[in-house]
């Protein structure tokens, strides 16, 4: 005869075994994929640090001032070309 | 389980009890294993239960405790960073002046290899620099690792790899870049192959750019301007080659913080390619070398001599005739011929009229006035390469007179540029930094607020009226004094081998920033009538560098149009900046 309570105690002890197994399997998927994204974090942040690089050497002064020189017509700032605001006079346009 | 056990051994016993008839059993031979059994199973019981125990307390010690090695392993995921050997050095707008790349380096393990000769050949193919012989010897060495080349560019990398040679295999190692080239080689100075420092900036700070890597902790900013850097080292590199120059040194300085915004010497030196560098090349002029720097040493002594209270403005010397000391005769380069008063002295820079004010202060107070602005020692500079000052030992009364006018001393530009900083900055002495300072740097006072006026208005009139005209750019309020030395050598000095210096300030009613330019044996030609002094070569340069870097660092030109008083008028404003307050002399 079989009673009821050794159904569940043959049964509880399977049913959590098996579900250890798949939680466990799970895991290790996850650990993989974590794993996986983390390398890729990092070739990406090394992928930005060559281009902040790459740009720092793309942004070169004297680089910048021959390309100007090739490609805008402007000059250097003249002194008289800038002021301060509180140099400028005031704004009379709206006096009646 | 337990359970199933006892029933069992319930039905062995009953069986042995029915089949009295064969074997006659008593009751209590009957009961005996029965006992046996039952004592047995309490043991096993009692052994699983422990067992279970600990392993229930070994669940609640991982999931509720949370310690133990496995628990260590998931935490370290939460910070998935690059991790560099030696941090990156910023400019003071953020601008990468020096970086670690991620590269591949070659080396083979000999005793893997199949075929030196061969593996040889098709290295030499994709690597033609490595001579076939170089790569045979390290193939067929003893031992089990030997580089064959560090840092390989990708395209490198990716053809080696391709020839799939047995015994060749790459490692990972980071290489240091600087964007900018040669731009920064004096101050960063460079880090080897194995990823230190060996000179500059990188020497200087290197553990800090290591610690700062392995914490995560960001870069390292310096107080360097990259667009100041790369004009000062454009108009030095000019001015070299229009005056024939054997060298020049350059820098540019923040009055109130002493951050260094632009250091340059030339010529310079690739930092890639250290090989075919010459030490000329190397040796950095601006920091480490010193020199006997003329005439701008006068703004010292006639500042410590306003300090003191031994002159005022309106007192006069007599520089009618050369002044003759013990068996020394002492000339000036300009002759007035007559008596000058303290303006004229500086503005003519008369080396008589020097001379006997640095006289009348005295060896004692003399020595500790320099050495309050620095000038007796070594500046704590953030680099590798920090010259030291050369002073007399004795101080006796010839020294103190040529020292008055910038001779028997010698010290680096920097600490000509930062004792100028003192002077026109209200007074107060910083020490020079590379690296980027937030808010306000407290510093020494030296001298009075007033004595600083004075002098600020005496290097303006310089600037106006006297040796440095060729200095000033328009609307910008340059001053400064200019100075020209011969250079020594050993038991005297060298004919026609000038140190010409300009070292000002500007803008002079409230300065922010000084400037130094230094040149090195520079030549007349056409242009400067041959002359090769100071205010002709050196000067000219200053005014170049001051009207490009001035509209870049936010400094507002004050044009003749826009105020009423006369240019020189324009004199003495106070350093604060607040309300402009003119004064003349």
């Amino acid at each position: 005869m079989i009673r009821p309570d050794l159904i569940l105690w043959i049964g509880l002890p399977a049913i959590v075994t098996i579900a250890l197994l798949l939680i466990s399997y799970q895991v290790q998927r996850l650990e993989n994929e974590l794993d996986r994204l983390e390398r890729a974090a990092i070739a990406q942040q090394e992928e930005i640090h060559v281009l902040n690089a790459e740009w720092s050497f793309l942004n070169r002064p004297e680089r910048l001032a021959r390309l100007a020189e090739r490609h805008l017509q402007l000059a250097p700032v003249a002194p008289r070309q800038m002021i301060s605001f509180t140099d400028e006079p005031p704004f009379q346009g709206l006096e009646e | 389980m337990s359970e199933l056990s006892v029933r069992a051994w319930r039905d062995a016993a009953g069986e042995m009890s029915r089949n009295g008839g064969i074997e006659k059993l008593s009751a209590r031979d009957a009961r005996r294993p029965l006992e046996t059994a039952r004592t047995r199973l309490l043991v096993a019981g009692a052994i699983f239960a422990l067992c279970f125990a600990i392993l229930g307390g070994r669940l609640v010690q991982l999931s509720l405790l949370g310690d133990g090695t496995d628990m260590a392993r998931t935490a370290q995921h939460g910070s998935a960073l690059l991790t560099l050997q030696r941090a990156d050095i910023l400019d003071r707008n953020g601008a990468l002046l020096a970086t670690n790349l991620p590269s591949q380096s070659l080396y083979v393990d000999p005793t893997l290899v199949l075929d030196a000769v061969e593996a040889a050949r098709k290295i030499h193919g994709v690597l033609p620099e490595l001579s076939r012989q170089e790569i045979t010897d390290k193939a067929s060495a003893t031992g089990s690792f030997r580089w064959i080349r560090r840092n390989l560019t990708p395209e490198q990398y990716y053809a080696v790899n391709r020839l799939g040679l047995p015994g060749f295999g790459f490692r990972r190692e980071e290489r240091r870049v600087y964007p900018h080239g040669s731009l920064f080689v004096h101050t960063l100075g460079f880090a080897g192959i194995d990823n230190s420092g060996l000179a500059g900036l990188e020497a200087a700070r290197d553990s800090d750019l290591k610690s700062l890597a392995a914490s995560h902790g960001g870069a390292m900013i310096t107080s360097l301007d990259s667009r100041v850097q790369h004009i000062v080292n454009g108009e030095l590199a000019a001015a070299m080659a229009e005056f024939d120059a054997k060298g020049a040194a350059g820098i540019v300085l923040d009055v109130h913080s002493g951050e260094v915004l632009a250091l340059s010497s030339l010529p310079d030196f690739n930092p890639y390619d250290l090989k075919s560098s010459k030490a000329d090349q190397r040796f950095n002029r601006a920091t480490l070398g010193v020199y006997e720097l003329g005439s701008t040493f006068k703004a010292f002594t006639t500042a410590m001599a306003l300090e003191y209270g031994v002159v005022d403005l309106g007192d006069r010397y007599d520089a009618t005739e050369p002044l003759k000391v013990a068996r020394f005769v002492i000339r000036d380069d300009h002759p007035q011929n007559r008596w000058l008063d303290i303006p004229e002295i500086f503005i003519h820079s008369s080396n008589i009229g020097a001379a006997q004010m640095a006289r009348d202060v005295g060896a004692e107070r003399q020595k500790e006035f320099l050495g309050r602005l620095g000038m007796l020692s070594q500046l704590p500079l953030e680099l590798a390469e920090n010259g030291r000052p050369l002073a007399p030992r004795r101080w006796r009364e010839i020294n103190v007179m040529t020292i008055g006018y910038g001779h028997g001393i010698a010290v680096t530009p920097l600490h000509l540029i930062n004792g100028f900083a003192t002077l026109v900055n209200g007074g107060i002495m910083r020490p020079p930094t590379l690296l980027r300072r937030d808010g306000a740097v407290a510093g020494k006072r030296v001298m009075t607020r007033e004595t600083s006026d004075a002098m600020r208005a005496l290097m303006r009139m310089v600037v106006e009226d006297g040796t440095g005209k060729k200095a000033e750019a328009a609307g910008y309020l340059v001053g400064g004094k200019t100075g020209t030395a011969e250079k020594a050598v050993r038991g005297g000095y060298k004919k026609n081998a000038l140190i010409t210096t300009f070292v000002g300030a500007f803008p002079m009613d409230a300065p922010r920033y000084a400037v130094l330019v230094m040149l090195d044996e520079p030549h007349g030609n056409k242009a400067t009538h041959g002359f090769a002094a100071a205010g002709w070569n050196a000067a000219p340069v200053v005014s170049r560098i001051v009207s490009r870097i001035a509209p870049m660092l936010g400094v507002m030109a004050l044009l003749p149009s826009d105020e009423d008083e006369e240019d020189s008028e324009r004199l003495l404003v106070r350093a604060d900046g607040e309300g402009r307050r003119f004064a003349s002399f």
